[in-house]
């Protein structure tokens, strides 16, 4: 049986990956189990200068899902290559390095930087809905994507990943603007923006109001998304957005994704991105599937 | 820390909208005061685990009180014997074990929860515990603190022990008892209030903090909290840190 996928030049043990702001560097939940037995693993979205973050509350619970408004807390860039990115380069799996920041140039500046390190890809993030600089205002429009695709391709010399958001008008034209602007793989969908309320004090419940929604509760948006945006490009998508399950993982791999991350269920289950890895063949096995490339795309429609 | 699958030995109603757990497992690790664990809660759409400070804890079981305050503790309160929950422990730095010779300890409400395990740590001192309740049917552990060293229960309404604040209790016997050392947990004015009472004294204090979590690891940076002008993670750089560093 097989599980090992392609992506941008690398070869993935398997298709799971880790989503980024979910995982730390990988250190917390190498502890409980050697991470390198993962496909790949995205660290926290890095910018050029370290960020605290967002104050007051930044987390909440819905059914079936959380609200976050973390706000690119991380320890900038330098730190980073300096402190965690040896250690997971030290793991045998693909390291991605995770980006933001508020104008094209902070884009440029840093992944210039990290294509000096031997992180193994670069993720985009133009769609963090936490920070009013995050990218996002890169994030919302096709013509945005496009533009800061564009310029940061021209300084990347590692494979790079545009993450999209999901809080868009049309993903299609979107992951099209993406593709044209020379990314080499999209990662969808990141968290759609929602609202916590609390109800005693008449307040919003997050300190920044508005909070990222993830888990189990997006999963039936993210794999529409991933559907229609491999529909309307030719790079390879990885797909993510409440991930619990191997056969979660099939689910995306059917509607068009190449590899897939596990987000939100690492919070809960410390082992979820490992055990979905590990029951992967028995998933394989139970729907008669030898090889996962198989699946890419192969959804049956009408 | 590891994450075990524990059996339910004991859910039980300690007073009013409290409730004491008990769970069993194999090879339970050591825990030291003030750590904390993450239990999974029953309904299936409730996906965060739940942070709760360690009451006590032997080599194959360990025990919590919670209250009910919203659908997740709620659901806690159905677990019967037998019943299995996922928990992840010990997690947290706890408090540290101290050089001096007499310390006070200062609890309210379900603060109180972690403390116990902190002063048996400290058995080696003078340990005098001041634990407040807002009335008599709300109080909690007597039996369990009476054992880990001299204990003052207080009342905000004066229906049981010493009426006041636990603070109030401790100032009363500041001068004649000369703590080197305080740790604290309970609602954030009465930490505020032993901060400012330690400090003016000249007195190492250490405060537990609470904050809404996620991972309970370190990794998702949600329960953050302002320690020294920077954000700290309470779950993994807390949940117990100096007072002069936080609630500034």
């Amino acid at each position: 049986m097989n599980t090992a996928v392609k992506l941008c030049g690398h070869t993935l043990k398997n298709p799971i990956m880790t989503a980024s702001g979910t995982f730390g560097f990988g250190r917390e939940y190498d502890e409980f189990y050697d991470i390198g037995r993962l496909g790949g693993i995205v660290g926290k979205g890095l910018t050029l200068a370290p960020r605290e973050g967002n104050d007051g509350v930044r987390i909440a619970e819905t059914p079936s899902g959380i609200l976050n408004c973390v706000g690119l807390q991380n320890p900038g860039v330098e730190y980073f290559i300096e402190n965690e990115l040896p250690f997971m380069k030290s793991k045998d799996t693909v390291v991605v390095a995770n980006v933001a920041g508020s104008t094209v140039s902070d884009y440029e500046r840093i992944v210039e930087r990290l294509s000096d390190t031997d992180v193994d890809m670069i993720e985009l993030n133009i769609s963090c809905p936490n920070v009013k600089s995050g990218g996002m205002a890169f994030g919302v429009l096709p013509s945005g994507v496009e533009e800061v695709t564009r310029a940061v391709r021209g300084k990347c010399r590692k494979p790079l990943i545009v993450k999209l958001s999901p809080n868009v008008a049309n993903i299609a034209d979107n992951a099209k603007a993406a593709e044209l602007g020379g990314a080499d793989a999209l990662s969808l969908i990141n968290t759609i923006t929602g609202m916590a309320v609390d109800l005693k004090s008449r307040k919003p419940l997050l300190g920044n109001v508005t909070g990222g929604l993830s888990g189990p509760c997006v999963k039936p948006v993210a794999l529409r998304m991933v559907r229609q945006a491999y529909k309307a490009v030719s790079v390879p998508i990885i797909g993510l957005g409440g991930i619990e399950s191997a056969e979660d993982v099939l689910e995306f791999m059917l509607c068009g994704a190449t590899a897939v991350q596990v987000g939100t269920a690492n919070i809960h289950d410390p082992y979820a991105a490992l055990r979905i890895a590990e029951d992967l063949t028995n998933a394989m096995k139970k729907y008669k599937i030898t090889d996962v490339n198989e699946l890419i795309g192969a959804l049956i429609e009408g | 820390m590891k994450d075990y699958t524990a059996k339910v030995i004991a859910n039980e109603k300690l007073c009013d909208g409290a409730y004491a757990l008990m769970l069993e497992t194999e090879g339970m690790p050591e825990v030291k005061g003030g750590q904390f664990a993450m239990l999974s809660v029953p309904p299936a759409d409730r996906i965060l685990r739940r942070p709760l400070g360690i009451v006590t804890a032997d080599d194959r079981t360990c025990s919590f009180i919670y209250q009910i305050k919203g659908k997740g503790t709620e659901a806690l309160t159905r677990l019967t014997f037998g019943d299995t929950v996922e928990v992840m422990l010990p997690l947290g730095n706890g408090f540290p074990k101290i050089e001096c010779e007499r310390l006070a300890v200062v609890g309210g409400g379900f603060g109180v929860a972690p403390l116990y395990l902190a002063a048996k740590d400290n058995a080696d001192k003078e340990v005098r515990i001041y634990n407040g309740f807002a009335t008599k049917s709300q109080i909690m552990l007597e039996g369990l603190f009476s054992e880990a060293g001299k204990l003052t229960v207080c009342t905000d309404d004066g229906s049981y022990g010493f009426h006041g604040f636990p603070t109030q209790a401790l100032e009363s016997e500041l001068d004649e008892f000369r703590p080197q050392a305080i740790f604290c947990c309970g609602p954030e004015p009465l930490m505020r209030a032993v901060k400012r009472i330690g400090e003016s004294r000249g007195i190492t204090t250490y405060l537990s903090l609470e904050q809404r979590m996620g991972c309970g690891v370190g990794a998702c940076l949600t329960c953050t909290c302002k320690v020294a002008g920077h954000n700290k993670r309470v779950c993994k750089d807390g949940p117990v840190f100096l007072s002069t560093e936080v609630y500034e």
